[in-house]
C-alpha cells in the first residue's frame, strides 16, 4: 500500500532567489518520505535553471526512495525550459505528460 | 645579385624543379601527399620572397597557392586542364624568379592570361576530374558532404561540467544550449544525474549540472570552446569528430616543417587543442611531475592529452610524426652545406696540383733507398688518391633530375602533337660530373624531342601496325666501361636507310654513286643541314641540331652511336667520360714521348710473342685468344720515326720487348702499340690550347711527377680518326684502280 502523495504548489517566480527557500519547504512537508510528490505548476511564471535542479533532486530522492516525482499542469514556457536545457525527458514521465497545460 | 637573393633564387629553382615533377605525377595519381607538396613549394617561394619583399612575386604566387589550398580542400577538382595552367603558372614564377633583381622584367600577357585562368577555375564546379569520374571528390566539390548521413561519430563530443557558481552568475545553461545549436545542430545532451545531490544534501543555489554533448557542426573547436570560455569554474573537453580527425591530422600535415614545434604547439595551431586545454594539461604535468619521484620522467604532454579526452590518439599520432619529420628535416639541413661550384672547382685544381706535385715527389724519394722515406710517400700517395677520389666526388651529381625535366617535355610536345606518349626513366642515380650533366642537357632535349616529332607514330597509326596506341621513350644511364652510357630509345618507326640516302643524295650530302654502311647511313644524321622533316615544325625539322648534337657531345669527349630497325624504334647511344678533371690513367711510352691511356679503357696489358709479331708484319692486326684484335700502331699513327725508322713492321720485329695496350669502348676493341709499359699514374687533365683544336685522338695534356708534358690519348677519338684515316686512303686506292684498269681497257 502507498501512501497518498504530498501536493505541493509552485507559483510565480521560481529562481534562485527563492530556490533556497522552497528547497526548505519542499523537505518539511515531504518529512514522510515514503510518499510521492506532485508538483502543481500551474502558476509558475518563470523558473530558472536552479530550480530546474532541485526538481531534478528531488526526482532522484523519490526515485532514490522508491517513490514518484510528478510534475502536473505544467506551463508551456516551462516546459520549453526543460527541452532547451535537455532535461524534458527526465522531468516529466510520459505518463502523466498529459497533465501538462499543453496537453 | 646579393648573395642572400642568390641562395633564395636556387632554392627557388630547386622547389620549382620539385614542384613540377610533383604536378605531373599528380595528373597520374590524384594523392594528398602530392598536392601537399606542391602547395609547400608554392607557400615556401611565397614566404621567402616576402622576406626579401618581392611583392610581384608574393602576389602572383598567393593566387597560385589559392588555388592550390581550394584543391586540397576538394572545392577544385584535379583536372588536366587545371594541371596545365599550373604548370604555367611555376614557368611564370620561373620567369618572375630568373629577373631578378628586376621585378618588372616579366611576359605581362602571359600572366595576365594566367591569372584569368586561375580566376575561372576559382569558380569551377562541376567539371569531373580526370580519370575519376563520380569521384569522392566531385562529390565533396559539389556540397553534397553535409547532405551525407554521418556515422555516430560524425560530430563534436563535449563533455562539459559547469562550475558551482554558475548560477548565482546568473548563467543560464539554456543559453549555453542556444549558443551551441546555432553552431551546428544538437544531436543529444544528456544530464549527468550522478553529480546532482538528494534533496537534503543539495546546496541549492550551487550548480552540480554537467551533460555529455554531441554536436554536429562544421565550426573549428576553438569557436565550439568560446561557448564555454567565460564561465568561471567550468570543465569541458571538446572532442572533435571522426571526419574532423582527418582534416586534423591533414592540417598538421600542412604545416611548413621550418619551425621545430612542441607538441602542444602544434595541436593550437592546428585547432586540434585550446589554448585553455593546453593550459590545463601543462598545469597537469606540472603537479603530476611534483609528485613524482625526483629523477623521474615528468608525464607525457601526449598521454595526457588522451588520458583527458582532449585530443585523439590519431591526432597526437600525427602530430608526432611531423615532429620526427621536422627534426629529421633539421638533421638533414645540419649535414648539407650549400657551396659555390666556382670554390668546388678550385678545390678539384688544387687537389690536381697537389696529385702532380706528390707524383713528383715520389720519384724523388725512390732515389734516396730510404724505407722509412718510401713507406711515409707510400701512405701519403694513398691518402692523396682518397683525397683525389673525394673532391672528385663533391663534383658528381645523379642525372635524375636532368631526366626527370624530360616528363614536362614529353608531356607537352605529345599534347601539342596528339600524340600518346609514355616516358620511362632508368639509371636516374647514375653519377656524373656537374659540368658533364650541364653540357649534355641540351643535346639530350634535342634528341628526345626528335624521338617525340619524328620517331613516335600518331596513335590511330600505331593501331593500324600493331603496336601499342601509346609510344614509349626511354631514357637510361648506366656504367660501361668506364664511361657513363646514356641511351635514348622509342618504339618509333624508326629510320629508314634507303630514305635517308636519297634525301643525303638531294641535299648533295653524299655523291649518288657513293656505298654507305647502314651505320654510315645512320649517321648521316649528325650532318650539318640535314633533316627528315618533311615539314618545319616548332618542335624540330630544321636540320639544325643533331650536328650540334654530335659536335657537344664531342667536346665532352664523348661519342653517338645510332641503332636502328625500320618500323621498330631507334635507338641513340651517348658514352661520356664520368669526369673531365682528373683520371686515373696508364702512363706508356713511344719512342721516348710519354702518353697517358685512361687506365678506365684499358682492358690489359699484352707483351707480343714471336708469332703474334709475325703476324703483324702481314697486317695490322693479332690473334688474341683467338680473336681477332685490330691494331693501331701509335709509332706510326703519331709519325714518331727514330733515326732507325725502316717502317712500323719491321721496328716491330726487331724490338725485344713491343707491347700491346688492349683498350675498349662501347662494345669495340682495339690494341695500342706502345715501347714501354710505365704503370698507373693519376693524371690531371688540361685543356689543350687553341692552336692545337683540330688535333683529333687527345683528350688534353698532363704534367707528370717527373716534370715532363703526357698527351692524354682520347681512345674513342683516336679510333674514330684512324677509321677516318682507313677509309680516305681505301677510296683513294680504289680510285686509283679505278684509273688504272680504265687504261688498260
Amino acid at each position: 500500500m502507498t501512501d497518498k502523495p504530498i501536493e505541493i504548489t509552485l507559483d510565480n517566480e521560481c529562481t534562485i532567489y527563492e530556490v533556497s527557500e522552497w528547497q526548505q519547504k519542499i523537505i518539511s512537508q515531504w518529512s514522510n518520505q515514503k510518499q510521492s510528490l506532485h508538483f502543481n505548476l500551474a502558476n509558475v511564471n518563470e523558473m530558472d535553471a536552479s530550480f530546474v535542479q532541485l526538481l531534478l533532486s528531488c526526482k532522484k530522492t523519490t526515485h532514490d526512495r522508491g517513490v514518484q516525482c510528478v510534475l502536473n499542469n505544467i506551463p508551456a514556457s516551462v516546459e520549453e525550459r526543460f527541452r532547451q536545457m535537455h532535461i524534458h525527458d527526465l522531468l516529466i514521465d510520459k505518463t502523466n505528460a498529459g497533465e501538462s497545460e499543453n496537453g | 645579385m646579393d648573395e642572400n637573393v642568390q641562395i633564395f633564387v636556387s632554392e627557388a629553382e630547386e622547389l620549382l624543379v620539385e614542384m613540377e615533377a610533383a604536378l605531373l605525377d599528380l595528373e597520374n595519381r590524384q594523392d594528398d601527399e602530392i598536392l601537399n607538396l606542391i602547395f609547400r613549394s608554392a607557400h615556401t617561394i611565397k614566404g621567402s620572397a616576402g622576406l626579401f619583399g618581392f611583392d610581384h612575386i608574393i602576389s602572383f604566387t598567393h593566387v597560385v597557392e589559392n588555388v592550390l589550398d581550394d584543391m586540397r580542400n576538394c572545392l577544385i577538382p584535379i583536372t588536366s586542364e587545371l594541371i596545365t595552367i599550373l604548370m604555367r603558372s611555376k614557368d611564370h614564377i620561373s620567369e618572375l624568379i630568373n629577373a631578378l633583381p628586376e621585378e618588372d622584367n616579366f611576359d605581362a600577357d602571359e600572366e595576365k592570361e594566367i591569372l584569368d585562368l586561375l580566376a575561372a577555375f576559382k569558380n569551377f564546379d562541376s567539371t569531373v576530374p580526370i580519370g575519376e569520374e563520380g569521384s569522392s571528390q566531385s562529390q565533396e566539390a559539389s556540397g553534397q558532404e553535409d547532405d551525407q548521413e554521418n556515422t555516430d561519430s560524425d560530430h563534436y563530443h563535449i563533455s562539459l561540467r559547469l562550475g558551482p557558481d554558475t548560477f548565482r552568475q546568473g548563467f543560464d545553461p539554456a543559453a549555453m544550449f542556444k549558443q551551441l545549436s546555432e553552431l551546428g545542430t544538437l544531436k543529444e545532451a544528456i544530464l549527468i544525474e550522478s553529480t546532482i545531490p538528494l534533496l537534503n544534501d543539495i546546496d541549492s543555489e550551487s550548480c552540480y549540472m554537467g551533460w555529455e554533448i554531441a554536436l554536429k557542426s562544421q565550426a573549428e573547436k576553438d569557436a565550439i570552446s568560446e561557448v564555454f570560455e567565460f564561465l568561471d569554474g567550468v570543465i569541458y573537453t571538446i572532442l572533435p569528430p571522426k571526419s574532423r580527425i582527418s582534416d586534423y591530422q591533414h592540417l598538421i600535415q600542412q604545416l611548413p616543417e621550418e619551425d621545430d614545434l612542441a607538441l602542444g604547439q602544434i595541436l593550437l595551431q592546428t585547432g586540434s587543442l585550446t589554448e585553455e586545454e593546453l593550459q590545463q594539461i601543462l598545469q597537469q604535468q606540472s603537479e603530476q611531475q611534483q609528485t613524482e619521484e625526483p629523477g623521474s620522467a615528468p608525464p607525457l604532454t601526449g598521454d595526457l592529452l588522451i588520458q583527458n579526452k582532449m585530443v585523439q590518439q590519431e591526432v597526437i599520432e600525427e602530430a608526432l610524426e611531423k615532429q620526427k619529420k621536422v627534426q629529421t628535416k633539421k638533421q638533414q639541413a645540419l649535414s648539407f652545406v650549400k657551396v659555390d661550384s666556382a670554390k668546388l672547382d678550385k678545390l678539384v685544381n688544387l687537389v690536381g696540383e697537389l696529385v702532380i706535385n706528390g707524383a713528383k715527389m715520389n720519384q724523388l724519394a725512390a732515389r734516396f733507398d730510404n724505407d722509412d722515406l718510401n713507406e711515409t710517400m707510400e701512405s701519403m700517395m694513398m691518402s692523396l688518391e682518397e683525397m683525389r677520389e673525394t673532391a672528385l666526388g663533391l663534383r658528381m651529381i645523379p642525372i635524375g633530375a636532368t631526366f626527370n625535366r624530360f616528363h614536362r617535355v614529353v608531356r607537352d610536345t605529345s599534347n601539342d602533337l596528339e600524340k600518346e606518349i609514355r616516358l620511362e626513366i632508368y639509371g636516374a642515380e647514375t653519377e656524373l660530373d656537374k659540368t658533364v650533366i650541364e653540357k649534355i642537357a641540351d643535346p639530350l632535349m634535342h634528341l628526345v624531342r626528335n624521338s617525340l616529332d619524328h620517331g613516335i607514330e600518331m596513335p590511330d597509326d600505331r593501331v593500324r601496325l600493331g603496336k601499342d596506341r601509346e609510344g614509349l621513350i626511354k631514357l637510361n644511364a648506366h656504367h660501361e666501361a668506364g664511361m657513363i652510357v646514356i641511351e635514348i630509345s622509342d618504339d618509333g618507326k624508326g629510320l629508314d636507310p634507303d630514305k635517308l640516302l636519297n634525301k643525303a643524295i638531294e641535299k648533295g650530302i653524299v655523291k649518288e654513286n657513293q656505298k654507305l654502311s647502314q651505320h654510315e647511313i645512320y649517321n648521316l644524321i649528325f650532318e650539318a643541314g640535314f633533316s627528315m622533316a618533311k615539314e618545319i615544325s616548332n618542335i624540330s625539322g630544321r636540320g639544325v641540331g643533331m650536328d650540334v648534337v654530335r659536335r657537344n657531345i664531342e667536346a665532352l669527349r664523348g661519342t653517338i652511336q645510332i641503332n636502328s630497325e625500320n618500323g621498330v624504334g631507334t635507338s641513340i647511344s651517348i658514352q661520356l667520360p664520368l669526369t673531365l678533371a682528373i683520371i686515373d690513367g696508364f702512363h706508356i711510352n713511344v719512342n721516348q714521348e710519354d702518353f697517358i691511356i685512361p687506365l678506365d679503357m684499358i682492358q690489359e696489358c699484352v707483351t707480343l710473342n714471336q708469332h703474334q709479331k709475325e703476324e703483324v708484319t702481314m697486317h695490322n692486326y693479332i690473334t688474341l685468344r683467338e680473336e681477332v684484335l685490330p691494331l693501331i700502331q701509335l709509332k706510326r699513327y703519331f709519325n714518331l720515326q727514330d733515326d732507325n725508322y725502316d717502317d712500323g713492321a719491321t721496328q716491330l720485329m726487331s724490338n725485344k720487348h713491343e707491347n700491346v695496350v688492349v683498350v675498349q669502348f662501347g662494345k669495340n676493341k682495339v690494341g695500342l702499340t706502345v715501347d714501354q709499359l710505365l704503370g698507373e699514374t693519376q693524371a690531371v687533365i688540361k685543356p689543350m690550347g687553341r692552336v692545337f683544336k683540330g688535333l683529333n685522338g687527345f683528350a688534353g695534356f698532363t704534367i707528370l711527377g717527373s716534370g715532363h708534358v703526357a698527351l692524354v690519348i682520347d681512345v674513342p677519338g683516336l679510333v674514330k680518326d684512324v677509321v677516318n684515316n682507313e677509309n680516305r686512303y681505301f677510296k683513294q686506292v680504289n680510285k686509283k684502280i679505278g684509273t688504272v684498269s680504265k687504261h688498260y681497257h
